[in-house]
């Protein structure tokens, strides 16, 4: 079974299997500590915010200024209490996560490099390249970030279960990210892209629906991308991977006919944003498609302060650094600006996601 | 909008570092956080009884009958009891050690 070489006590299905019954009892307790926290009091800590606002005589309309609605919302035990839930889930479930996975580094350096040579498919890297400055963050946590821990890929694989809430454990949600990929009108699919494609998961989706095609992941962390070689490898995928900026892909001019981003954008500033878009319409071809899903974003629509709140502890408390400049900005526009055509995609199951088709104009 | 201007902090000080407080005193994070620890090793310990439970089962032992009947012997009792106050002392030691 595949990936059943990472660890000694195999896979469940695509997903790595802790290496301890320990490790996989203390993570499930932390995924269902977490559900808690976010299904059963998310919604109590939003009233409780607004009425704590309401009792100081405060309306909570979507003009309370962030750092007023933050100054009564912090003085409520429930809310304090909510905060201190999620850091030390989040906390929780990286430290063990790696521990179990990085039980023998050396193990799992020699397991990587064996596979840098073996096909199908290639990775793609060179030794010199330079990791800019803001894409080493450790997002949402993770130890090392996407960037910096050689155990990145597999940490990340199994880290990412736990936020998932046992939606994505076979990657269903990367396989309808491929599935509603739009097709050009044309029909003509013969070259794809699966940018800041993290391990891989949507990239061999992308190649399960169009076998005939040349598909490719690109991320900027070597980590991840040469788990997700090793694992395409163990599935028998025939996908590359390349470690590469998606502001600065190294593609030719009209190369592809299909270009996918999935939860990309809202990890990376604003500036870089636009750069990726502009670099996404040089490498389209005419007519060809960039397929993006992406959390919500709200440009200037009003925002109750609970919500608000939220958005600046996550930026703040789970280190999502960029995201607050990706929720506030009109990105449709900057979709359009970039000389797309812009149009809502298929809707995936998990209705929290946006979904947009970017057409390069033939 | 509404933008973050703090950085964060710099490559593995996130999960390394001094942590986050978000009560008045720190020691209600601390206690919450151990809260949260001691439930993760319950939950952990009892999964981990019921797979033995489950893998002794598939051998013909009935393992959650049998744990039931013993009577244990003085120096049985007198031994668990000895560990039972350990574990209680290991967890609720802070409570007595800070006394201002
Ligand atoms: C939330 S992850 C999503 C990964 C992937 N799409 C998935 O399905 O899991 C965001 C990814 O963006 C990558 N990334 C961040 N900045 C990037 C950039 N400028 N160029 C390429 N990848 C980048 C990160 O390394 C990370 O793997």
């Amino acid at each position: 079974m595949a990936t059943s070489t990472l660890t000694p006590r195999g896979s469940i299905g695509v997903l790595p299997r802790p290496s301890k019954l320990a490790d996989e009892s203390y993570t499930d307790f932390v995924e269902s500590f977490r559900d808690m926290a976010l299904i059963k009091m998310f919604p109590i800590m939003c009233e409780t915010g607004h009425a704590a606002l309401s009792n100081a005589g405060i309306e909570p309309t979507h003009e309370v200024p962030l750092d007023t609605a933050k100054e009564h919302f912090n003085r409520v035990p429930l809310i304090q209490t909510w905060q201190r839930f999620m850091r030390s889930a989040q906390e929780m479930m990286w430290r063990r996560t790696r521990e179990s996975f990085a039980y023998d580094e050396e193990a799992h350096e020699q397991l990587l490099r064996k596979y840098e040579g073996k096909g199908p498919g290639k990775l793609v890297y060179d030794p010199g390249f330079h990791v800019p400055d803001y894409a080493r963050r450790e997002i949402h946590l993770q130890p090392g970030g996407y960037t910096d821990d050689p155990m990145g890929g597999i940490v990340y694989h199994y880290g990412t279960k736990i936020f998932y809430q046992g939606m994505n454990d076979q990657d269903e949600l990367h396989a309808e990210v491929a599935d509603f990929s739009a097709v050009p009108a044309d029909g003509k699919v013969a070259n794809i892209l699966d940018i800041a494609c993290g391990v891989g998961q949507g990239t061999v989706q992308l190649k399960r629906r169009f076998p005939g095609a040349e598909v490719w992941g690109l991320d900027v962390g070597l980590p991840v991308v040469r788990y997700a070689h090793m694992r395409s490898v163990e599935l028998g995928y025939d996908v590359n991977y390349v470690q590469a900026l998606a502001e600065k892909t190294g593609f030719a001019d009209s190369q592809f006919d299909m270009v996918v981003s999935y939860i990309f954008f809202h990890e990376v500033p604003v500036e870089v944003m636009k750069a990726v878009l502009g670099e996404m319409h040089r490498i389209l071809r005419p007519g060809g498609t960039f397929s993006i899903f992406e959390f919500p974003n709200h440009g200037s629509t009003p925002l109750p302060p609970a919500v608000r709140f939220m958005i600046d502890y996550d930026s703040r408390d789970n280190c999502e650094p960029y995201s607050p400049g990706f929720v506030y900005a009109d990105f449709r526009g900057l979709i359009a600006e970039a000389g797309f055509e812009v149009a809502d995609g298929r809707q995936p199951t998990n209705a929290f996601l946006q979904s947009i088709v970017a057409t390069k104009k033939a | 909008m509404d933008m973050v201007t703090t950085p964060p902090p710099p490559i593995g000080e996130e999960i390394n570092g001094p942590g986050r407080a978000y009560f008045d005193h720190v020691v209600t994070d601390n206690i919450l956080d151990a809260l949260i620890e001691l439930a993760a090793e319950v939950w952990t310990t009892r999964d981990r009884v019921s797979v033995l439970e489950t893998v002794l089962a598939e051998q013909g032992i009935d393992a959650a009958a049998l744990v039931e009947a013993p009577i244990p012997s003085p120096e049985q009792a007198a031994e668990r009891k000895a560990r039972r106050e350990a574990f209680v002392a290991q967890i609720f030691n802070s409570f007595s050690r800070r006394t201002q």
